[in-house]
C-alpha cells in the first residue's frame, strides 16, 4: 500500500498561458467556477467547455494529465449521477428493481456530471500552469487589501506553500512508516473497520511526532535566514500585468456572460 | 574581523549546557568542533548567531555583541546556519525560490536577489537544477540548497550543524568540498560534526565535552590524540590511526599523515 499523489503538479511548459499572471489565472478560474454554478443548461456549458478546450490547447499541457486529475474522482462523480438519476421526481424512463430512472433525473445527473468534470479541469489546469510559489503569491496579493481589516493574507499564503512543500516529504515518510511496521508484522489491510482504523495508529503516531519535530526545525531555519512575517519582506518574482492578462481577461468575462445568459 | 566567544555560558532552564567556552574565528578560517552526544554542540552553534544569547560572557560579531537585540537581523545574516536534516530546512518547493527565500525576508530588492541566487547556485555548483523541485534532488544536492540558501544572504561566516550525518558518501563529498572551497573564498566555516575525518582540513579543531572545551589544537595534534578521543567517546579517523600504529612499528614520521594522499607522499618519497 503506498500513496500517490498527483494533484497540483505544475508542469513547467513554455506556452502563453504559463506565462500569464498568475493573479489572472486565478480570477479567470474564479469567474469560470462561479459560471458553472450559475449555469442552469447544456448551451452554456458548451461554451465554457470550448473556453475550456482552447485553453488546454494553447497551455501544451497534454490532456491526458486533466484526465489525470479526474480519475480520482470518478467514483464520486458517478455516484451523483446515479443519486440524481434516481431520486429526481418525475416521468418515468425505465425501472430496474425498485429504482425508478426519471427523465428529469436524466437530464439533472448529467448536468451534474458535465459541472463536475468543468470544475475539476479547470481548477486542474490552473495548478498545471502555475507553479506553488505562483499561486500562494498569487492568493497573497488578491487577499492583501484584507490586510487592512486584519485579515492575515501573508500568513496564510506561507502556510499555504509550506503545507504544498512538505506533501512529498510527508508522503514519502509515511510510506517509510507503513513498510517499517509491516516489517515488524502489522497488518494494515485487513480486518473490520473497526480493526483497520485501530491498525492506523502506530502509522499516526510516529507521522505526528515526526511532524512536530519537522514544524521545530523548519521554524529555527526560517528564523536563521532573517524571517520576520510578511512586513518589509521582497519577492525575487515580480509580477507586471500586460496587454496580454488584460485580454485574456476580458475574453473569459465575455465568455462566462455568453455562458450564464445563452 | 572574527566571531569572538568569551566565556560563554548557557543553561536551558538553570541546567548547565555550555560552560566558559572560549575561542575565535577569523574570516576564511575553517573550526571544526566535535564532542559525544549531548556535548552542546548544537547549543553552541545556536549562540553563534545570537538565536540563543549567552547567559554569561559574550559572543562578538564582527564587533557587534549578540546580546544586541537591535542588531539580531544583521548577525544573522553575517553569521549563517546549516542544519543535519536537509528536508527540514528548505522552505520553498523549488530550488530557486528556497535559496531567494533569505534575500527576500532582508527586504533587497528583486533584480539584485536575482543576481544573488544565481551568484549561490553557482558557488554550490546547482546553477543547472535551478528551476527543479526540491523533492526531486538527493540529499546531497538539497544540503547545498541549503547552504546556498545562506550564501545568497551573503554572510561571512557559516555555521554547520553535523550537515552530513544524513547523508550517503557521495552526498558527504560533496557537502564537503563546497564547503572547503567557500573557506577558501574567504568564508568563516564553523563545522560541526560526528566524523573526524571530515576535519582534516580544519585549521582548529575544538573538541566538547560535557559543556566544556576538553581540548583544542590543530587538526594534525587532535586528530592523532587516540588517548583523549577516546576518552570522550569518539572515534579515531582511519588514515590517522594507521598512522599511529606505523608509528609504533618503529616507522618515523615528521608529521604524522592524516590524509592519503599525505601517506602516500611520505611512505614513498
Ligand atoms: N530545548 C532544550 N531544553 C532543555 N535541554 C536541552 C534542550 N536542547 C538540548 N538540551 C540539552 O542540552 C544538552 C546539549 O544539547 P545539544 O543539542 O547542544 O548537544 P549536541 O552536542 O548537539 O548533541 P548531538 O550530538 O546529539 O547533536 C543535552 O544534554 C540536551 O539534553
Ligand atoms: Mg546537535
Amino acid at each position: 500500500m503506498a500513496i500517490e499523489i498527483s494533484f497540483g503538479q505544475y508542469l513547467p511548459l513554455d506556452s502563453f498561458i504559463h506565462r500569464l499572471d498568475p493573479r489572472i489565472k486565478l480570477i479567470i478560474t474564479l469567474i469560470n467556477i462561479i459560471t458553472i454554478f450559475i449555469i442552469k443548461d447544456f448551451i452554456g456549458y458548451i461554451s465554457l467547455a470550448c473556453f475550456l478546450l482552447f485553453l488546454i490547447v494553447s497551455s501544451k499541457v497534454p490532456p491526458l494529465y486533466i484526465f489525470r486529475g479526474l480519475k480520482p474522482l470518478i467514483f464520486f462523480i458517478l455516484l451523483t449521477f446515479f443519486l440524481h438519476l434516481f431520486t429526481t421526481q418525475g416521468t418515468v424512463i425505465f425501472q430496474w428493481w425498485i429504482l425508478k430512472g426519471t427523465a428529469e433525473g436524466l437530464r439533472n445527473g448529467l448536468l451534474m456530471v458535465v459541472r463536475f468534470m468543468l470544475l475539476i479541469s479547470f481548477s486542474t489546469l490552473l495548478t498545471l500552469t502555475c507553479s506553488p510559489l505562483e499561486l500562494t503569491d498569487a492568493m497573497e496579493s488578491l487577499m492583501s487589501p484584507l490586510k487592512r481589516i486584519g485579515f492575515p493574507a501573508h500568513e496564510m499564503a506561507m502556510m499555504m506553500s509550506i503545507a504544498l512543500r512538505f506533501i512529498p516529504v510527508l508522503v514519502e515518510e509515511t510510506n517509510r512508516i507503513i513498510k517499517a511496521q509491516v516489517a515488524r508484522g502489522a497488518d494494515i489491510e485487513s480486518g473490520s473497520i473497526i480493526n483497520r482504523a485501530k491498525n492506523l495508529i502506530p502509522i499516526l503516531v510516529p507521522l505526528f511526532v515526526n511532524t512536530f519535530k519537522r514544524a521545530d526545525d523548519l521554524a529555527l531555519a526560517m528564523e536563521v535566514r532573517c524571517y520576520r512575517g510578511g512586513e518589509g519582506r521582497t519577492r525575487m518574482k515580480e509580477y507586471v500585468l500586460s496587454s496580454l492578462d488584460f485580454l485574456i481577461l476580458s475574453i473569459s468575462i465575455v465568455i462566462a456572460i455568453i455562458s450564464i445568459l445563452i | 574581523m572574527s566571531i569572538e566567544v568569551k566565556n560563554l555560558s548557557f543553561d536551558y532552564e538553570g541546567i548547565s549546557v555550555l560552560r566558559d567556552v572560549n575561542f575565535q574565528i577569523d574570516r576564511g578560517e575553517f573550526i571544526g568542533i566535535a564532542g559525544p552526544n549531548g556535548s552542546g554542540k548544537s547549543t553552541l552553534a545556536r549562540c553563534l548567531n545570537g538565536i540563543f544569547s549567552p547567559v554569561k560572557g559574550e559572543v562578538v560579531v564582527d564587533g557587534i555583541s549578540v546580546k544586541d537585540t537591535s542588531k539580531q537581523w544583521i548577525i544573522r545574516q553575517t553569521v549563517g546556519l546549516v542544519f543535519q536534516n536537509p528536508d527540514n530546512q528548505l522552505v520553498a518547493s523549488i530550488v530557486e525560490e528556497d535559496v531567494a527565500f533569505g534575500p527576500e525576508n532582508l527586504g533587497i530588492p528583486p533584480a539584485i536577489i536575482r543576481e544573488r541566487v544565481q551568484y549561490a547556485l553557482e558557488r554550490v555548483g546547482l546553477i543547472n537544477e535551478r528551476k527543479r523541485p526540491v523533492s526531486s534532488l538527493s540529499g546531497g544536492q538539497k544540503q547545498r540548497v541549503a547552504i546556498a540558501g545562506i550564501l545568497a544572504m551573503r554572510p561571512e561566516y557559516i555555521v554547520l550543524d553535523e550537515p552530513t550525518s544524513m547523508l550517503d558518501p557521495v552526498g558527504r563529498k560533496e557537502v564537503l568540498s563546497t564547503v572547503l572551497q567557500l573557506k577558501e573564498e574567504g568564508v568563516g566555516i564553523i563545522y560541526i560534526t560526528h566524523h573526524l575525518e571530515e576535519l582534516v582540513y580544519a585549521d582548529k579543531i575544538i573538541l566538547l565535552y560535557k559543556g566544556e572545551v576538553f581540548k583544542e589544537g590543530s587538526a594534525r595534534e587532535i586528530l592523532t590524540d587516540e588517548e583523549t578521543l577516546t576518552r570522550i567517546g569518539l572515534e579515531i579517523p582511519e588514515i590517522p590511526a594507521l598512522s599511529l600504529r606505523l608509528k609504533g612499528l618503529g616507522i618515523d614520521f615528521n608529521e604524522t599523515p592524516l590524509t592519503i594522499e599525505e601517506m602516500v607522499n611520505v611512505l614513498f618519497n
